[in-house]
């Protein structure tokens, strides 16, 4: 008798009409038939040869087909005799030890990033992202990189309107003298820079959108991340706003900063204080498993959500927004995308945000 | 490679270790970039981008 093994690494996220085999060790997710997931569940239990008589003989060839895909892809062994015990599951537990690893952050001047330095030191927050809506400087940007110059701050994420004087010049002499940014996105900018090389410290994007902190929470394949923290994450925790902290253009301190409720102004708290506050990680435990839609789509667990922007339709026990986020055009129930802009039943909820945008 | 004196017998794994080719790994795109942070009172502290999306908004 011979016994197939799936790789404990190979994690299989069953959708309404898909499966997504993940690689967790090679960081590559394949979309595969909905009869594969009952396949390597029939594997688990039987042995090849029993799991071959339950087919009748033009299916076994199919059977027959599949077990060659996935001793091809590598997503499992065979043995003989009985199943290698020898192979633990791999534990899907998740841990983080930093308070709060990443802040969003829009500004109009330096100021603030002043102001919250300290607090970023102390929480050890790795990661920045900063949205700026007035042009920033060469030396604006080389003051940023040096705030944090000495903290445990790992990378800079900065997005900035784009401005005439930015030109290859610009963006060779900062990539010499910048050291945390790893970032720079440049919105509604006329002409791009065509002599641009694409070896810098930091990756860079040009956009002709006049991006605002509304144009946050797209969810597309660009978006999706195949490795094993990431997905720990959101099989555990929300994979957005769980140890997220964002701060609006007034100071306000927020999960995110298109989100509505607020827990303290920079101005007159600080950051460790308003994390304290009972409500601020209210979503932290909210998982795409328990999101409408999303809890059957197979993309769940490679996804990051957006808490912002919803189709405000479903709230959970506990008052929570669980409903699906709003800038998604996947349909898992037929495995399709679509423009989710013209959705008709998404236009309810794209009018109350453009209501409150415009206040 | 240099042979190496070792007194003791290694452990079969030391004829598969990897080396790394510092040229690449500290040059060029994708490059590995040490920098300062005080706190953890390190020179070596190491740059890194996020492993998600943190903001989606292009």
């Amino acid at each position: 008798m011979r016994y197939f093994n799936l790789f404990s690494n190979i994690l299989i996220t069953k959708g309404a009409s898909r499966i997504l085999i993940s690689d967790l060790q090679r960081n590559t997710s394949e979309l595969y038939p909905l009869e594969l997931c009952d396949l390597i569940a029939e594997l688990n239990k039987s042995s090849i040869e029993e799991v071959l008589t339950l087919y009748d003989h033009e299916s076994k060839i199919i059977i027959q087909q599949y077990l060659d895909l996935l001793l091809e892809e590598e997503y499992g062994f065979i043995t003989s005799g009985d199943w290698d015990k020898n192979f633990i599951p791999m534990s899907l537990e998740y841990h983080d030890n930093s308070t709060i690893s990443n802040l969003f952050i829009e500004i109009d001047g330096l100021s603030v990033l002043q102001k919250i330095k300290s607090s970023i030191e102390k929480l050890e927050i790795k990661y920045l992202t900063i949205f700026s809506h007035k042009n920033l400087s060469y030396e604006e940007f080389l003051k940023i990189d040096r705030y944090f110059k000495k903290s445990p701050v790992e990378g800079i994420d900065i997005l900035s309107p784009y401005h005439q004087s930015i030109d290859d010049i610009f963006i060779q002499n900062l990539n010499s003298e910048v050291f945390r940014i790893y970032n720079l996105t440049f919105y509604s900018y006329k002409e791009k820079i065509s002599t641009l090389k694409d070896d810098y410290r930091f990756t860079i994007n040009f956009t002709n959108q006049k991006l605002t902190i509304n144009s946050c929470g797209k969810v597309n394949m660009d978006y999706f991340n195949t490795n094993i923290t990431k997905v720990l994450e959101a099989i555990n925790y929300n994979s957005c706003l769980y140890k997220k902290i964002g701060i609006d253009l007034e100071g306000n301190i927020k999960n995110c900063p298109a989100m509505p409720k607020i827990f303290g102004n920079v101005k007159t708290n600080s950051l460790e204080e308003a994390i304290k506050h009972s409500e601020f990680p209210e979503y932290w435990n909210l998982t795409k498993d328990h999101i409408e839609t999303c809890k059957d789509c197979e993309f769940r667990y490679i996804c990051t959500d957006c808490r912002a922007y919803t189709e405000l339709s479903h709230k959970n026990d506990n008052g929570l927004d669980c409903s699906k986020p709003l800038k998604c055009g996947y349909n898992p129930y037929i495995g399709e995308w679509e423009d989710w802009s013209t959705n008709q039943l998404k236009q309810k909820a794209i009018n109350h945000y453009k209501i409150i945008a415009n206040k | 490679m240099k042979k190496i004196q070792e007194p003791n017998k290694l452990p079969l794994t030391f004829k598969y270790i990897e080396f790394i080719d510092r040229k690449k790994v500290f040059s060029g795109k994708g490059k590995m970039l040490f920098i300062q942070c005080e706190k953890y009172q390190t020179d070596f502290y190491i740059r890194e981008r996020p492993l998600k999306a943190l903001i989606r908004m292009l």
